[in-house]
C-alpha cells in the first residue's frame, strides 16, 4: 500500500504535477499550465491546520466509502477486481455531491470537463506516478504485512477472510504458502489476527505495539 | 430469513448492498410500484435537458438484482402492510410474507390542487413516467411554466430552456431556494437566472389553470395576469409518502419516525430515505432530510441493522448540491437561522459570482453555503457533522490549500 511519511513533506507538489502529467491525455478540451494541472490531477497537496504542515492527500479507497452514498448517477463505484473506489468520468454529471461527503477532501474538481476526478492508484502501473515523483521519499509503496513462509502451513484461512483478495495461496518450493499482493493489501490485519500459526506479521502496528496500547488503556481504566 | 424491501431508490438499493455484506444466505425481495430497475430521480432534469442519455439515469448496472441475489417485483406496489400476519399485500393481490420489512417508498409531490389542475400538459417531475410525458410534449411546446424555486424547479427550467422553449419560473417566496438558502446567497443564483433565458417571477403563484379541449392553455396568477402556456411543471417540493401507513399501527409525524437503528415503532419494520423521519443533528429532534446522500446512507444503516449488525445511525443534517449554469452551489447544514451570539463569516466576490457564508454557534459550524467556488466542502461538512470546535482553523476554512486531516 501507499504510505505517506508526512514528516518529510516539504510541499513541493511534485506528486501533484506527476499525477496531472500522467492523466493529461484525459483532459477534455484545451488547457495549458495551471489550468491543465487543475483539470488533470487526482490528488493534491494540502496544508494542515495551523498552516505549516504540508501533506499529500489521496483517496484512501475506504472500506465504507461515503462518496458512494452521494453519487446520483452511479458513476462512483467500487471496482470488484481491485477493490478501488473509482469514478466513471463519462457518467459523472458534475453535481458535486460526493465532494462534501468525503471527510478527507480527496475528490478533485475538473472545471473543464465538469466532473470529478479521483485517484485510481494509476491502475496497475507501478509505481504510481506520485510515488515515483516524490524527491523526499514521502510517498512510498511499503509492505505493511508479510508472510513468514516457513511458519505458514497453507491452510488458506487468510485467503477466505481477506476482503480485498490480497492474500492467496501459491505454489512455492516449500509447498502451498500464502503470498500477499502488496498493491491490494490495505494493512487491515485480519489475516494476521486469524493465522493459526501466527505466520503473518504486521510491520508497523506489531503485536508488541498492540499489547502496549492495550496495557496503557487498562492503566487508564 | 426473508427481507422484504419496499422501494428501489437509493435507500432500498443501499439496504440490499448492506444486507449482503452481512448475510449472503437470507432471501431478499425488492418491491416497487414503478416498473423500472433502480433509477435516479435527481438526474431526470439532466436527461430532459439532453445532457445525459436515457441509460445515464440508471445508477446500478443491469445485472444488479442477479449480482446481489435479490428477487425483484417491479410494477406491483404494496397497498397494505398486514402487521399481525407479517406480510405485505400488493396491488395485484399477491401476498408477500416478511421476517424483516424495510419501508423505503420515498416521497410524493406537494400537490397544487387549484382549478384546472387536471388539465393535460400539467405535470410534476417526480418520477420517470412524468419525465417521459414531459419529453413527449417537448417538440410541440412553445411556452412552459415551472412552478417552484427549489433545486428541481431551477434545474427543470434550465433544462427546458435548452430546447429553445420560452420558460418562466414562478416562485411564491421572495427568493430562489427559500427552504435552503438565505436571501443573500440566493441573490447569486438569481443573478445567474437573470442572465439565462429563463424569466423569473418572485412572489408569484398560480391560482387557476385554464384550457381548451382538455389541454392547458394559460395560467391565472395571483397578480391577475394570465400567462399562456402549453406545458407546466410543478416543482413545489416533496413530502413523505404515508399512503401505505396506518398511523395507529406505525408511529408517524410528517414521516415515519425511526430510532437510531432505523427501526419504526414496530421492531421488525424499518424505514429509510425520504419517507422516514430520523435524528437531525442540528435540531436535536427528528426530521426528514429528503436528499439523495441521506437516503443512501439511511438505507445502508437500515440494511446493516436488519441483518443483525448493530450500527447506530449518527444522524443527518440537511445539505444540497447543484450546479447552476456553471456556478456551483453547495449548501450544508442551516445557513438561514441566525440567532444572537451566532457568528457569520462572509467572503464574496460578486463579480466572479462567488459567495461564501459560514455560520458558527459556540465556535462550531452550523451551516455553510459555498457558491461559485468549491473549496474545503468535505472538511466543513465533517465539522458540522461532528460538531467540531473550530478554534483557530476558522481563518483557514475558505483557503484553497487548507486541509483538515487530523
Amino acid at each position: 500500500m501507499i504510505l505517506a511519511d508526512i514528516d518529510h513533506c516539504v510541499g513541493c507538489r511534485a506528486c501533484e504535477v506527476a499525477c496531472a502529467e500522467k492523466h493529461l491525455g484525459e483532459v477534455k478540451g484545451e488547457a495549458v499550465g495551471v489550468e491543465a494541472l487543475l483539470a488533470a490531477r487526482r490528488m493534491h497537496v494540502g496544508i494542515s491546520m495551523g498552516g505549516t504542515k504540508p501533506m499529500p492527500i489521496q483517496c484512501r479507497h475506504c472500506e465504507d466509502p461515503t462518496c458512494l452514498f452521494a453519487c446520483i448517477t452511479g458513476a462512483m463505484h467500487r471496482d470488484p477486481a481491485t477493490g478501488m473506489v473509482l469514478v466513471d468520468e463519462e457518467k459523472c454529471v458534475g453535481c458535486w455531491t460526493c465532494l462534501k461527503m468525503c471527510s478527507f477532501g480527496t475528490i478533485m474538481v475538473d472545471q473543464i470537463g465538469h466532473r470529478v476526478l479521483k485517484c485510481d492508484k494509476c491502475f496497475m502501473d507501478r509505481p504510481p506516478a506520485c510515488v515515483e515523483a516524490c524527491p523526499n521519499n514521502v510517498l512510498i509503496i511499503e509492505e505493511v504485512e508479510y508472510v513468514d513462509q516457513d511458519a505458514c502451513i497453507g491452510c488458506g484461512l487468510c485467503e477466505t477472510l481477506c476482503l480485498r483478495g490480497a492474500i492467496k495461496l501459491v505454489d512455492t518450493e516449500k509447498g502451498r504458502k500464502s503470498q500477499i499482493n502488496q498493491d491490494l493489501c490495505k494493512g487491515c490485519g485480519i489475516c494476521a489476527a486469524s493465522c493459526p500459526r501466527d505466520a503473518i506479521k504486521m510491520r508497523y502496528f506489531t503485536d508488541e505495539k498492540a499489547f502496549e496500547t492495550i496495557a496503557e488503556l487498562l492503566e487508564v481504566a | 430469513m426473508r427481507y422484504v424491501i419496499l422501494g428501489n431508490g437509493p435507500a432500498g438499493v443501499n439496504a440490499i448492498e448492506a444486507i449482503r455484506k452481512v448475510d449472503r444466505e437470507g432471501e431478499i425481495i425488492n418491491i416497487s410500484v414503478e416498473p423500472y430497475r433502480p433509477y435516479s430521480k435527481p438526474v431526470m432534469p439532466h436527461y430532459v435537458g439532453g445532457f445525459i442519455p436515457y441509460e445515464g439515469m440508471f445508477f446500478r448496472p443491469e445485472d444488479f438484482y442477479d449480482r446481489y441475489d435479490v428477487t425483484p417485483i417491479l410494477g406491483d406496489g404494496a397497498v397494505e402492510i398486514d402487521i399481525d400476519r407479517s406480510m405485505v399485500i400488493l396491488q395485484s393481490g399477491r401476498r408477500v410474507p416478511y421476517d424483516k420489512l424495510l419501508i423505503a417508498t420515498g416521497g410524493k409531490p406537494r400537490e397544487l390542487k387549484v382549478p384546472g389542475h387536471d388539465l393535460d400538459g400539467i405535470y410534476y417531475m417526480t418520477n420517470l413516467d412524468y419525465t417521459k410525458k414531459i419529453m413527449e410534449k417537448l417538440p410541440e411546446t412553445k411556452k412552459a411554466l415551472v412552478l417552484g424555486g427549489g433545486p428541481l424547479g431551477l434545474k427543470a427550467s434550465l433544462s427546458l430552456s435548452h430546447h429553445g422553449i420560452d420558460v418562466k419560473i414562478l416562485i411564491s417566496s421572495g427568493q430562489v431556494m427559500s427552504q435552503v438558502l438565505d436571501p443573500d446567497s440566493a441573490k447569486i443564483l438569481e443573478k445567474k437566472l437573470d442572465e439565462s433565458k429563463v424569466e423569473m417571477r418572485l412572489r408569484t403563484w398560480v391560482i387557476a389553470f385554464e384550457g381548451s379541449g382538455g389541454r392547458v392553455k394559460q395560467a391565472v396568477l395571483n397578480t391577475g395576469e394570465k400567462l399562456p402556456c402549453d406545458l407546466v411543471v410543478i416543482a413545489k417540493g416533496v413530502q413523505p409518502n404515508l399512503d401505505l401507513i396506518d398511523p395507529k399501527k406505525i408511529r408517524t409525524n410528517v414521516g415515519i419516525i425511526v430510532n437510531h437503528y432505523m427501526q419504526t415503532s414496530r421492531p421488525n419494520i424499518y424505514a429509510a430515505g425520504d419517507v422516514a423521519e430520523s435524528y437531525d443533528i442540528l435540531t436535536g429532534g427528528n426530521n426528514t432530510v429528503a436528499v439523495w446522500p441521506r437516503a443512501s446512507e439511511q438505507g445502508y444503516y437500515a440494511g446493516m441493522n436488519m441483518a443483525g449488525f448493530e450500527k447506530p445511525y449518527p444522524g443527518a443534517h440537511r445539505m444540497n448540491s447543484l450546479d447552476f449554469e456553471g456556478v456551483s452551489c453547495i449548501v450544508m447544514g442551516d445557513v438561514k437561522t441566525v440567532k444572537k451570539g451566532f457568528v457569520v463569516i462572509i467572503q464574496k466576490d460578486e463579480k466572479r459570482n462567488i459567495y461564501q457564508r459560514i455560520i458558527l454557534e459556540n465556535g462550531r459550524i452550523r451551516g455553510a453555503a459555498i457558491i461559485g467556488r468549491i473549496v474545503n466542502v468535505g472538511g466543513i461538512n465533517r465539522f458540522i457533522r461532528k460538531a467540531v470546535e473550530i478554534g483557530r482553523v476558522k481563518d483557514a476554512l475558505l483557503e484553497e490549500k487548507a486541509t483538515f486531516i487530523y
